[in-house]
């Protein structure tokens, strides 16, 4: 029996901009459950943060505006909220964490503070339980001699310290579902690895859900169960992470996986996607992929549906079978 | 050979001020050897702060080395013949025709095209500034270059911000090749850009390369894209080059324990490898404050007592593969 805490359905959120609408998310629904993590992947401006944002009522609107769809968090739909209600769910219920976590913390406190802040307003603890609450915190998230840390403010530790202390208030309150918008973008690699590793033990002591969006496909290998991919605002496949990998169908997975440098293969030329990202006022019609796929055929100039060809991998691509086809063919 | 760097320093001095001596160094770059051969990539990886960006910096002579050489084997005349020059020595105007054998491609190429100059000027300046072609000359050499870099001649009329992060890097290179470089500095060049767009500035890369017998210096901390675009590889730690070897060397068997961590933290897109990884504990020491020994023992699965006393040197563990490490 699975645990569903999140279920977005046909979620639509547009900007209304000066050169046109821009669709930036425009029909995504997928579920997060408990204790399971969905990987949302796709470059820069497929929607994958804005996705995020309209669900923790984030978008700044105007420009934007949520233009349709649902997002249910366990019975409530979060779209319905008044802000203030949106207020008691965000920080508590569900909790997230940016790239950049210089930017959201405050740097005239200790990280302490805004820790014991976080768990004083949302548990109303008071003043020196929140700070006993937070030292705890950080040696949760394996910050190294926690209480002397709790005393720093965010400039004098690290780029991965400060993500940690980022975890640690975002885990404050013991949250159901944790959103991570590229986590560990801005880190090197060795940190990157300890950031996830925390990430991935939180996930199975608390046993809550986390929806983890990175550009990275090598991080949503590793960390994700079930794995979306996003293409101009919209979902173009999803399926479980070893099946995403192993047989995946829509052409832009193909080619997004096929151009990733691996440390195995041979280093003869990479296979890219050619052309770009189409101009979001003006996507294409039909499939928003054609412009840029190998496999363009004239049926693609209608919109194509999310199928669910069998089971639960779902692609939006009329045309997979043949494109599965002709690359197996191919070699 | 074309570039041979010898024990390159660079300190930044941190602390003090108007009146008072400063306190300490930063030793951003300390005491680094290498070598790069005509129309060979050298990659030259490590984590942030670990001096790559500054080596290259120190070669083209945008910030001055604190100590060491860089033998530069090039003619600086068209039709002079091809000899050393010592890159540190050069006076103004040799180190201005020596500047037009090494030309640097940035990460930001937002940051790094001046946004009121069309591409057209953009490209066209570094020609006047070597004085490399007449005013009639230089639209052809325009179009010429942006076919090279599968950019539409038609573009020399737009400004930088009317294209793409990748396009803006296919520009980057284009006028970085417009004076007809030896070696090309690339740092960081596909670290902004999405993997699909990365793979097609890497494959562009190559094949400037071939056409052009052009020599890279390869800055990057992705070893991933390096194990792509590399014929040797060096591994930076805290200033200090502490791995070098040739590409399959580095990757089939890599010796610094340094190595071996990074290249397992790499996450790798197929979710059915089970991995043992290596997760390095903490974070790289202050460079202003240098553990003594050597500079990776605290964050070291493997150190030993010895490790915090000796420094240890770049040495042939076999093969020409150098590591510096007591222990491999």
């Amino acid at each position: 029996m699975t645990n569903t805490i999140l279920r977005v359905n046909d979620l639509k959120t547009w900007f209304d901009t000066d050169s046109g609408v821009v669709r930036a998310v425009d029909g995504v629904s997928f579920e997060v459950e408990a204790g399971r993590t969905l990987g949302i992947v796709g470059e820069s401006g497929c929607g994958k943060s804005m996705t995020a944002y309209s669900i923790l009522g984030l978008v700044p609107q105007p420009p934007g505006r949520i233009a349709g769809g649902e997002v249910y968090f366990e019975d409530t739909d979060l779209l319905k909220l008044t802000p203030r209600q949106m207020r008691g769910i965000r920080g508590n219920d569900i909790a997230m964490i940016f790239q950049e976590p210089m930017t959201s913390l405050n740097p005239v406190f200790t990280v302490g503070e805004q820790i014991a802040e976080a768990v004083r307003l949302h548990q109303g603890a008071d003043r020196k339980d929140a700070w006993w609450r937070a030292v705890e915190l950080l040696d949760l998230v394996d910050i190294p001699q926690p209480e002397e840390r709790a005393a720093s403010y965010p400039h004098e530790l690290s780029g991965g310290m400060r993500q940690r202390a980022m975890i640690a208030m975002a885990i404050s309150c013991d949250p159901k579902l944790l959103i991570a918008d590229e986590p560990t973008t801005a880190l090197d690699v060795t940190i990157q690895a300890q950031i996830l590793d925390v990430l991935r033990r939180l996930q199975e002591e608390l046993g809550m859900g986390l929806m983890l969006i990175t550009h990275d496909l090598g991080i949503v290998a590793e960390m994700a169960h079930e794995v979306l991919v996003m293409y101009a605002g919209q979902v173009v496949e999803r399926a479980d992470v070893k099946t995403l990998f192993g047989s995946p169908r829509h052409p832009y997975t193909r080619g997004l996986l096929a151009s990733v440098p691996t440390m195995s293969s041979g280093t003869e030329e990479l296979s890219t996607i050619e052309g770009t990202v189409p101009d979001p006022v003006g996507f294409p019609a039909g499939c928003r992929f054609a412009p840029r796929c190998d496999f363009a055929v004239a049926a693609c100039g209608r919109p194509q549906a999310l199928e669910d060809a069998d089971g639960r991998h779902l692609v939006r691509c009329g045309e997979w079978q043949r494109v599965v086809q002709a690359e197996t063919a191919q070699g | 050979m074309l570039l041979q760097v010898r024990g390159l320093k660079k300190h930044f001095p941190v602390g003090g001020g108007l009146l008072r001596r400063h306190r300490a160094a930063i030793k951003a770059v300390d005491g680094v050897d290498l070598t790069l051969e005509r129309g060979e990539t050298l990659g030259l990886v490590g984590e942030s702060g670990c001096g790559k960006t500054t080596i290259g910096r120190a070669i083209l002579r945008l910030v001055d080395p604190s100590a060491g050489t860089a033998t530069f084997h090039t003619a600086l005349e068209e039709g002079e013949a091809r000899r050393p020059h010592a890159v540190f020595d050069l006076k103004k105007g040799d180190l201005r025709r020596l500047r037009r054998q090494m030309q640097i491609v940035f990460q930001d190429p937002y940051g790094s095209l001046n946004p009121r100059m069309t591409v057209g000027a953009l490209l066209k300046e570094p020609l006047t500034v070597h004085g490399l072609s007449t005013r009639g000359e230089a639209g052809d050499r325009v179009t010429e270059l942006l076919e090279t870099v599968g950019l539409n001649p038609a573009h020399a009329r737009r400004y930088p911000h009317e294209f793409s992060g990748g396009q803006r890097q296919r520009i980057g290179i284009a006028r970085a090749l417009a004076v007809r470089p030896e070696m090309i500095i690339a740092d960081e060049p596909v670290s902004a850009l999405d993997v699909s767009i990365q793979a097609q500035i890497i494959n562009l890369l190559k094949v400037l390369q071939d056409r052009f017998r052009l020599s890279y210096l390869f800055i990057s901390h992705d070893l991933r894209v390096v194990r792509h675009i590399s014929d040797r590889v060096a591994v930076m730690y805290l200033g200090k080059i502490v791995e070098t070897a040739t590409r399959d060397q580095l990757y089939a068997k890599p010796l610094h324990p340094y190595t071996r961590a990074l290249l397992s933290a790499v996450p790798l897109p197929d979710p059915t490898l089970g991995r043992d990884r290596i997760i390095l504990k903490g974070d790289v020491p202050n460079p202003a404050n240098l553990p003594p020994g050597c500079p990776f023992h605290p964050r070291c699965p493997l150190a030993e007592a010895r490790c915090k006393t000796e420094v240890p040197v770049l040495e042939d563990k076999g093969s020409g593969h150098k590591a510096a490490c007591h222990l491999v």
